[in-house]
């Protein structure tokens, strides 16, 4: 009876929320030149990293001038590429070594000013996760790390099923949802006071620094910040071969609203959120920006 | 010595060096036990004893998680790092594709396991195993994905225990789904672990059905995944090995047969065994037991390497006992046929027809059936057969071959003393043979064939493409059992219509004759010829089949089709205007509305119910608006009922003669809509008003209800029809003969329209159009849409779309192409998605093709 209450007052405050969202604009990106996939928007929205379909490859596509610069063209490039704090662009690279058939993956950094790649973790085998924090970078590998600074201010990364949050330099990890399979693509808010992530069956929670779950916003896949009330996702289904319908959700970060940017049957996929626009592409490799209007 | 010594130290500071390195770098395995959580996406086969949607029953995600157990523990038994992308089977496990490969990409894994099992998706069945890595064939998109697919088939395909109908198949998965535009498999796409999809075998060939059950197989197919996975690091170093193996009866066919069964699985499989692995001294050292869901299979696991020996006992069997060796990082495989304990000899226990003199007589086509004690030698039984007078047939073994069915080809002669004998020479499956011989009679009866009295569509009949019905009528009630097997209904590729089974009718006891009423679920394409065949086999209750196999083409047509010349003169959109005007004593009549109409939102529906006969007759109080002048003619739109009713109208003229004149619209011998013309002679000097539409019906016809509806009743001016030159309302050799006598001896005094092509003269070429309409054939069809089929599993949407249409189904959707209603190609994509966003706005037509079918979808595209 209790739990049957609370899913009503949920109910409610669902349809008592009345936010309106607009599309206050759309543009095609990259229309006629490439597909893109695994799009990733700088904080301030005006340069977008992108890929190729299998994440081999990065490249950057400067929104403001219109023009695209190769970042790298080695594989994995484009999975998991992350903009620093200081405007450069960190991803990892793997590799299999022909002579134990292992696979080692890269530590790599885009410097901005002189536009080319180093290697700042030398390959190794095994997992590398990239921690993203407000004031630097960090690679977590099974036998090496690599930090920009010892102090990265506060930064996140999963590992299995643990969120590691690291605040001025001290680590702290949490587990406050139980998932089997593990943690995926955590962000910090803008503001730097909760931490969305996705946890593998039960998917977007949100927490406090101190790993307290804020809300669990539904079994949707890749949280993205739009700002500091409001986060972006993808919802889609499949039937086991294929996709059959994918959207993107917009969710209040307190799990009190959602609201459908695209339809399910728009098969528009991998949103990233950056100064105020946010980017998808589609099942094909169709690039749209879109900004919105939330009227509270 | 001193060498050798060193030689050993210097081998063994390599090994403990090699270990060391193993250790820290051991290869972290991702496993995919593909989707969980019995949901829309998993695959349930239902197999005795389960039914549909039992959790316990055969379900696809059950027997992949199992395997991927089996694989973790066998990879971590041997120091490898794993992730599973699941531990159980519930809704929440069911994650998505993108999900899977972001995990596996975020676990650091070196390869990439995506565990699954088959199906053909069609009634076909085959057991192979498939392997599929991302990229073309021979050049994945990660390097070695195609080496680590064929390291795990060679170890999958030497299982004995299974039985493979082909050799394995490796493909990467743009060249296997060609027309996916290498969008590829979801889990593969964008992995960057050296990664692979296994269809290890077909969950739906039901003797693998059975296997997947059993733990002990699946736990062998993830064990020879690890080694699969060992051959690709180039791994020996575990020490340990497993045998399995299938115990079968030697000789027994299946008890559970109904499915299709290759080579040894057509034999029983040994529930209940008990299993002793043994040292060569014949100490037992572990036991297993085949289980009671009839898949035979046993397994020891994590051997030592070395000689053993395994015994099978079973209490209905001899025991049986083999030598394996074991080899370490090695599958052994060892199969037991056991002999059945049979200790007397065989005699019949039971059988039929069991008939004496003065009896009533049999059916013509009485089967015979001995039933036994044994499981027989069906070849020396049937020799063993004999019936007098002689008679060809079938011979059919049932219950494991503890029952002989003797079935004739055709009907016995009727009115005829049959005598069947078995002797001595009958043995059972021991080889002893019977110690009496066994004999019995019978008499038939006169009766030896059903008998049709109708069918619909006839030969030749035009029927409306949708919502289409077929009748058989026959002289006594038709079997109810399987007779969707013996009406089948096909379009001109041959592919089988589907019915609407639910709104089936069949006749019952009382009825004046046997019928079967089918629906077509399936819509029809205007203009392409279809293909109604009812299987000689269809019998009645009695068993009395048909004495043939009838065919029947006829033409599906648009009813609706618009008519411009015509002009619409009455739409019988509004029933309260008319009423029964004659109608006879005890006739029940209703007019009333329907919405099953052609145009507009209603038709006019008849209902008439009379013991005697059907005669009716009803006006309208818009007929007196009606005029039609006596060069006109009348069509009308007749929804039937193959109630044989006439239908005809009565008209009078204007003047003061008040000339009746009837227009015959025919019998109601169809169902279905159907557009008829009038036929009736009016003068071309008079104009007429409508009286009255009339009904009525033979006296001897066996049916005292009708049910008919109408729509658009239209006049235009009287058309010569296509082909008729003498202008006597029929198209036959005649008007070819006219037409020779105009173009030889310029004889025209039997032409009234010879220019059948409207080119202004009377040529060779009009006597060709004449001679193509007697022969059926039409070079001006319209062009046929994307065939329709019958798989009623895929899924189409939007509709309308402004987007994407995605489609989906239970099985591999490899493309789908969208066509303009004239046919035209205008969009294609591999996978099931199409993007519609530059398509204009209108109807259209979706072929989506599935792995062995093409179905069609109306869609419309709406920006």
């Amino acid at each position: 009876m209790k739990k049957t209450l609370l899913l009503l007052m949920g109910a409610w405050t669902l349809l008592t929320s009345a936010q309106q969202v607009t599309v206050t604009s759309s543009t095609p990106l990259l229309r006629g030149v490439e597909d893109a996939f695994y799009p990733c928007l700088n904080p301030a929205g005006d340069k977008l990293l992108y890929s190729d379909v299998d994440a081999h490859g990065l490249k950057m596509l400067d929104l403001s001038t219109n023009k695209v610069s190769i970042l790298s063209e080695q594989n994995g490039a484009g999975f998991d590429a992350k903009w620093s704090s200081d405007g450069n662009v960190y991803y990892v690279t793997s590799a299999i070594n022909p002579s134990d058939h292992l696979v080692y993956r890269t530590g790599m950094r885009y410097d901005m000013k002189r536009h080319m790649s180093d290697v700042v973790l030398e390959a190794q085998h095994g997992a590398v996760h990239l921690e993203t924090g407000t004031q630097g970078m960090a690679f977590n590998g099974t036998l090496r790390n690599y930090s920009t600074a010892p102090n990265r201010g506060l930064s996140v990364y999963t590992t299995g099923s643990e969120v590691v949050l690291n605040i001025a330099g001290k680590e702290h990890r949490y587990s406050p949802v139980e998932s089997y399979a593990g943690y995926l693509w955590p962000s910090i808010s803008p503001n730097g006071d909760k931490v969305a992530f996705f946890a593998a069956g039960k998917g977007i929670v949100v927490i406090n620094l101190e790993g307290k779950v804020l809300a669990q916003l539904g079994n949707y896949e890749m949280p993205c910040w739009y700002n500091n009330d409001y986060i972006v996702a993808q919802n889609a289904s499949d039937d086991g071969y294929q996709f059959t319908s994918s959207q993107i959700l917009l969710l209040k970060a307190d799990g009190t609203f959602l609201h459908e940017l695209t339809p399910k049957t728009s098969m528009t996929m991998q949103p990233t959120a950056g100064g105020g626009k946010i980017v998808y592409t589609t099942i094909d490799g169709k690039l749209n920006v879109i900004t919105l209007d939330i009227n509270e | 010595m001193k060498k050798t010594i060193f030689t050993i130290a210097l081998i063994t500071v390599a090994v403990f060096a090699t270990n060391i390195a193993r250790a820290q770098y051991m290869p972290h395995v991702y496993i995919n036990p593909g989707h969980g959580g019995h949901d829309s996406d998993d695959r349930n086969v239902v197999i005795y004893p389960y039914v549909q949607g039992d959790t316990a029953g055969y379900w696809e995600s059950n027997s992949n998680l199992k395997k991927g157990f089996a694989l973790n523990n066998c990879l971590r038994a041997k120091g490898y790092t794993t992730s599973m992308s699941r531990v159980s089977n519930q809704t929440s496990d069911d994650l998505a594709l993108s999900t899977i490969v972001a995990l596996c990409n975020s676990s650091g894994a070196d390869i990439f396991y995506s565990i699954h099992s088959n199906a053909t998706g069609v009634p076909a069945r085959r057991n192979h195993i498939l392997a599929l890595y991302r990229g073309p064939t021979g050049s994945p998109v990660v390097a070695n994905s195609d080496v680590l697919a064929l390291n795990l088939v060679q170890r999958l395909q030497v299982n004995e225990a299974a039985v493979w109908t082909s050799n394995y198949q490796i493909a990467g998965d743009f060249t296997f789904y060609p027309d996916w535009n290498n969008a590829g498999l979801g889990v593969l796409r964008g992995n960057h672990a050296v990664s692979m999809l296994s269809e290890g075998s077909f969950h739906d060939y039901i003797p693998e059905t059975y296997r997947l059950m059993n733990d002990n197989y699946c736990w062998m197919e993830g064990w020879n995944f690890s080694l699969g996975a060992d051959d690709y690091f180039g791994y020996s170093f575990f020490g340990k090995g497993a045998v399995a193996g299938n115990i079968r009866d030697n000789r027994m066919p299946r008890m559970i047969n109904d499915f299709i069964m290759f080579g040894d699985d057509n034999r029983e499989p040994v529930c209940n065994a008990t299993v002793i692995l043994m040292d060569m001294n014949d100490v037992p050292l572990d036991t297993c037991y085949t289980d009671d869901l009839y898949n035979g299979i046993y397994a020891f696991k994590m051997l030592d390497p070395g000689t053993y020996k395994i015994k099978v006992e079973q209490e209905h069997y001899y025991g049986q006992t083999k030598e394996v060796t074991i080899e370490a990082n090695h599958s052994t495989y060892c199969n037991f046929d056991l002999a059945r304990v049979r200790e007397t000899p065989p005699e019949v226990t039971n059988y039929s027809p069991v008939w004496s003199d003065g009896d009533t007589p049999l059916k013509a086509n009485t089967p015979v059936v001995l039933e036994f004690n044994w499981d027989m030698n069906t070849e020396a039984t049937e020799a063993a057969f004999h019936i007098e007078p002689a008679v060809e047939g079938q011979f059919r073994w049932e219950d494991s071959n503890y029952r002989m069915i003797f079935e004739p080809n055709d009907a016995y002669d009727v009115n005829t003393l049959y005598t069947v004998t078995l002797d001595t020479t009958a043995e059972h499956g021991g080889g002893m043979k019977m110690l009496e011989p066994f004999s019995l009679q019978f008499k038939t009866t006169y009766r030896k064939y059903l008998e049709v009295i109708d069918i619909f569509p006839h030969q030749g009949d035009p029927v409306h493409y949708k919502s289409a019905t077929i009748e058989l009528r026959t002289d006594s009630m038709i079997n109810n059992s399987y007779y969707y097997d013996k009406i089948v209904l096909t379009d001109k590729d041959g592919n089988a219509l589907t019915y609407n089974r639910r709104n089936t009718k069949t006749g019952k006891a009382g009825d004046p004759f046997g019928f079967i009423r089918i629906p077509v679920a399936s819509t029809m394409t205007p203009g392409e010829e279809y293909t109604l065949t009812i299987a000689k086999e269809m019998d009645d209750t009695a068993g009395i089949h048909l004495p043939e196999t009838i065919v029947h083409k006829f033409t599906a047509v648009d009813a609706g089709e618009e008519k411009p010349d015509a002009t619409v003169i009455e739409n019988f959109e509004d029933a309260s205007k008319f009423s029964v005007e004659e109608v006879s004593a005890n006739t029940e009549v209703a007019l009333t509305a329907s919405t099953d109409r052609l145009f507009g939102s209603k038709s006019l529906q008849i209902k008439i119910n009379d013991p005697v006969s059907l005669a009716a007759g009803f006006t309208s109080t818009s007929f007196n608006d009606i005029t039609i002048n006596g060069n006109e003619e009348l069509s009308l739109h007749v929804n039937g009922d193959m109630s044989n009713l006439y239908l005809k109208m009565r008209l009078l003229s204007t003047d003061e003669s008040q000339e009746i004149v009837y227009i015959d619209f025919g019998k109601i011998n169809f169902h279905g809509w159907r557009y008829i013309t009038g036929k009736g002679q009016l003068n071309p000097n008079k104009t007429y008003k409508i009286v009255m539409i009339e009904t009525d019906s033979d006296e001897d016809e066996p049916i005292w209800s009708a049910t008919i509806k109408l729509d658009n009743l239209l006049k235009c001016q009287k058309s010569a029809i296509t082909g008729d030159v003498n202008g006597d309302g029929i198209v036959s050799s005649v008007d070819i003969t006219a037409l020779y006598n105009y173009l030889l001896n310029g004889d025209n005094s039997d032409i009234v329209n010879g220019d059948q092509d409207n080119d202004g003269i009377i040529s060779s070429v009009d006597i060709t159009i004449i001679y193509n309409i007697l022969l059926g054939s039409n070079n001006n069809a319209p062009a046929a849409e994307p065939k329709q089929t019958n798989n009623s599993n895929v899924k189409v949407g939007p509709v309308p779309s402004s987007d994407y249409i995605v489609a989906s189904a239970n099985s591999y959707i490899q493309g789908i192409e969208l066509y303009d209603m004239n046919g035209n190609l205008v969009a294609r994509n591999g996978g099931n998605y199409v993007n519609v966003e530059s398509i204009k706005d209108g109807h259209y037509i979706l072929k989506v093709y599935n792995v062995n079918d093409v179905s069609s979808h109306h869609v419309i595209v709406k920006h």
